[in-house]
């Protein structure tokens, strides 16, 4: 188990009160859960800033309407996901409007072509993941890249432990397939050819 | 080296060719999948300062209070002349369509009519009818409302729409949040991508607005008839038209006693389709073997349909 910190669940209870300085620490601790996981999990079409955004607002929104403060973390990734399938509905938008280029991964301290590089590789990554379904994507986010215990993960993701494993062992599987998938499609060209599709 | 490490370093030769052969192999060579997670998209700093900036300020904290106030008296215990100065008024009609830079954090687009008053801190957008597209720059302490008949929006920095039309108000956010407080109905907090619908407040509206939900589920005309016939105007002509939609309702979902009621209530107000309505209470009546309220319902009528005049012969 996660045991949501007390400190957390203090601001939280004194938030839903109405104090403003424990609503902007809820907000402290919410919002590089959210980024993260609207950078992560939102794809190749969503702009995770807007669609962070846009799940923060609801956090702050419905800060006061939390039953049990105890799975706020679960709360606040319900929301995150609900949000990005919104965003990810919306996304064929942004294909009709120029100048909406998605590109929030800069690094000062890479050089541009290494930055380039490192780009191009982040979104093959990120279109090999978005072909996963969604449960396996959640997974394989918590678990691979945020590190995060089976527990943890099933606490977050509001299901048993063992439906985390299987949903990581398919996801993985099927994450190293498409990954093959498109390397076997000159897949990797992107990162000789900066600019090139997956 | 962890896998990460080495990856960066590979990525990072000048011999891309060399580099991506070698990632190939070692991907082909069955090794952990968790290099590659590692390559999604991380927000950096300027990302979370810029999401937390766009968000919301928290309302001030009532300590503040205390000081401004005492700050103010000061200001006034030294008679000082240096009030803020007043707040510059908007007076602006909204006519058929065109676009304006209301304030320069306000941009409006509109296709209708409606006007905007209140001043440049706190606009207030009257909007009578047509579709109305706002954008206001967030955090600049610009108090947004938009009002209808039917609703009041109070807007955070934001994008969104506002079509008023014989549905009612239908607000549509395409960025930010607003909330939406209906004269009729449930009120709403929307969020992007979001839309709520406020409901005509007059039962004449309603009524249009029924001819428009033909296509809608039975039950969701039902509680907007019930909805419209506890408005105040809901009475005389109004009324009868209401009944006969809800009769139509009921003759569909075939509840013929409920009919019957609807039938009877609409002769006792009359009303245009008096005769159509008539002739079916008849039926109904003649159906369930009561010629007492056949003939009730028919022997005073000057002229009789054809068909009214078949009722009534079944019941001598």
């Amino acid at each position: 188990m996660m045991p949501t910190d007390p400190q957390l669940i203090a601001d939280i209870l004194a938030a839903q009160g109405g104090d403003p300085s424990a609503e902007a620490r809820v907000v402290d601790v919410a919002l590089p859960l959210v980024l993260g996981w609207c950078a992560s999990l939102g794809g190749p079409t969503v702009d995770f800033e807007d669609a962070a955004h846009d799940a923060l607002e609801v956090v702050l929104g419905r800060l006061d309407s939390i039953q049990d403060v105890s799975a706020f973390r679960s709360w606040l990734f319900g929301i995150t996901r609900r949000t990005l399938a919104k965003h990810r509905r919306r996304a064929w938008v942004r294909r009709w409007v120029p100048g909406m280029d998605i590109s929030h991964t800069q690094d000062p301290g890479h050089s541009p072509q290494t930055q380039a590089e490192l780009s191009e590789l982040s979104k093959a990554v990120q279109k090999a993941l978005d072909q996963l379904p969604e449960p396996q994507r959640e997974v394989l986010v918590l678990c691979d890249l945020e590190e995060r215990s089976d527990s943890e993960a099933a606490e977050i993701l509001g299901v048993p432990k063992g439906t985390v494993k299987s949903r990581l062992r398919l996801g993985r599987k099927r994450f190293r397939k498409e990954l093959e998938r498109r390397d076997a499609s000159a897949a990797l060209d992107p990162i000789s050819h900066p600019g090139g599709a997956l | 080296m962890s896998e990460r490490d080495a990856l960066q370093a590979l990525l990072s030769e000048r011999d891309l060719s060399g580099a991506e052969s070698r990632l190939r192999d070692r991907l082909q060579a069955g090794a952990s999948i968790t290099p590659w997670i590692k390559e999604l998209p991380k927000p950096n700093y300027s990302a979370t300062h810029r999401v937390r900036t766009r968000l919301r300020k928290p309302a001030p904290s009532r300590a503040w209070v205390g000081g401004l106030v005492l700050a103010f008296g000061a200001l006034i215990a030294l008679g000082s002349t240096q009030l803020p100065q007043d707040p510059v008024p908007l007076a602006q009609p909204l006519a058929r369509a065109g676009q304006a830079d209301i304030t320069p954090d306000l941009q409006a687009a509109w296709q209708g009519s409606g006007r905007i008053t209140g001043t440049a801190e706190a606009p207030v957008v009257l909007w009578d009818k047509g579709s109305l597209h706002l954008e206001l720059t967030p955090n600049q302490g610009v108090d947004l409302q938009v009002r209808t008949r039917e609703a009041s929006v109070l807007v955070l920095g934001t994008v969104f729409d506002v079509d008023r039309d014989v549905l009612g108000t239908t607000v549509s956010v395409t960025r930010g949040s607003v909330q939406v407080n209906c004269t009729q109905g449930p009120s709403a907090s929307l969020n992007a991508g979001e839309q709520h619908t406020c409901l005509p407040v007059s039962a004449a509206a309603s009524a249009s607005r029924l001819q428009s939900l033909q296509n809608k589920d039975s039950q969701t005309r039902r509680d907007e008839i019930a909805r419209a016939m506890t408005l105040e105007d809901a009475q005389g002509a109004v009324l009868s038209e209401l009944l006969a939609l809800r009769l139509e309702l009921n003759a569909q979902d075939q509840d013929w006693s409920a009919v019957q009621l609807d039938a009877l209530a609409y002769l006792e107000i009359g009303g245009p389709r008096e005769v159509e309505i008539r002739t079916l209470a008849a039926q109904l009546q003649q159906r369930a073997g009561d010629c007492t309220g056949v003939r009730a319902l028919l022997s005073g009528v000057d002229k009789l349909s054809d068909r009214e005049q078949s009722v009534l012969n079944t019941c001598k």
